[in-house]
């Protein structure tokens, strides 16, 4: 019963702050461009995505329930794929440069920014172990 | 100014609870009947039937657009975003690239591809149904 509460809220906050990213993102760079809310929270989201894999990976004592609302509930809901899908297809109507640069960002970009999470996480861990 | 934003965080709110809970029980009722063997995942399923959702509800909605940007917001941006998920489909990636780097370039490939495809049919559905 609490991991359903906990997931529902985690979904609720993440859902929110993707669309406050997107405003944000439309007031720096317009709607028509492929710099998107959807780019700006799949990248935050996998950059904590990152941080947070390593950290439940390297520690023994985690709550569950800790876990699934983090990343179940609010970087499950921030981040999405459907919207992704989505402005992937618009953009074939666009110069093919903007269709292969919103790729790039979201898909190498993304990968890029979770490896970079995820390996400062665990070097600062095993420093901080070290200590 | 102030009234609107709170209106629409609150339907971006409930939309985004119930997509997660529901990508919860898909993960749950995938868990139990497949396990976490196999190639396609409980996040493949999840973010292929969003796309193809997302396709659909996008022709319905462009049809009387302004008036219903509330639901708008509630349906597409609340529940279907949350219910499909990027840092999911990452981290899965990064998983499988410990095993293999031609699984991990094959994963990507095959959902960035399955994702794009669903759109196109959930568009192509609605306006078959619709004539136009």
């Amino acid at each position: 019963m609490t991991e359903i509460f906990l997931i529902g809220l985690g979904g609720a906050i993440g859902a929110i702050l993707r669309h406050l990213t997107g405003k944000v993102s439309m007031r720096f760079f317009g709607v028509t461009n492929i710099y998107t809310g959807t780019l700006f929270a799949n990248l935050i989201g996998c950059l904590f995505a990152g941080i947070l894999l390593a950290f439940f990976t390297h520690t023994e004592t985690i709550i569950e329930d800790t876990r699934l609302f983090l990343t179940i509930g609010i970087l499950g809901s921030y981040t999405t794929f459907s919207t992704f899908a989505f402005e992937t297809q618009r953009l074939f109507d666009k110069p093919l440069k903007d269709l292969l640069l919103y790729l790039f960002y979201q898909i190498a970009g993304a990968f890029i920014v979770l490896i970079a999470g995820y390996g400062m996480t665990v070097w600062l861990m095993r420093a901080l172990n070290n200590v | 100014m102030f009234k609107n934003l709170i209106r629409e965080v609150l339907f971006v709110g409930l939309g985004g609870m119930m997509g997660a809970l529901l990508r919860h029980g898909t993960n749950t009722l995938f868990a139990s009947t497949f396990g976490d063997t196999s190639f396609i995942t409980a996040t493949t399923i999840e973010n292929v039937a969003g796309s193809l959702l997302i396709g659909v509800t996008f022709i319905l909605m462009s049809r009387k657009d302004s008036q219903n940007r509330m639901l708008n917001l509630f349906l597409l941006t609340g529940m279907i975003g949350s219910y499909t998920t990027y840092s999911g489909f990452m981290v899965e990636a990064f998983v499988l690239l410990h095993l293999s780097p031609l699984l991990f370039v094959g994963y990507l490939f095959s959902q960035v591809c399955l994702g794009l495809i669903a759109v196109v049919i959930g568009m192509k559905i609605v306006k078959l149904f619709t004539n136009s």
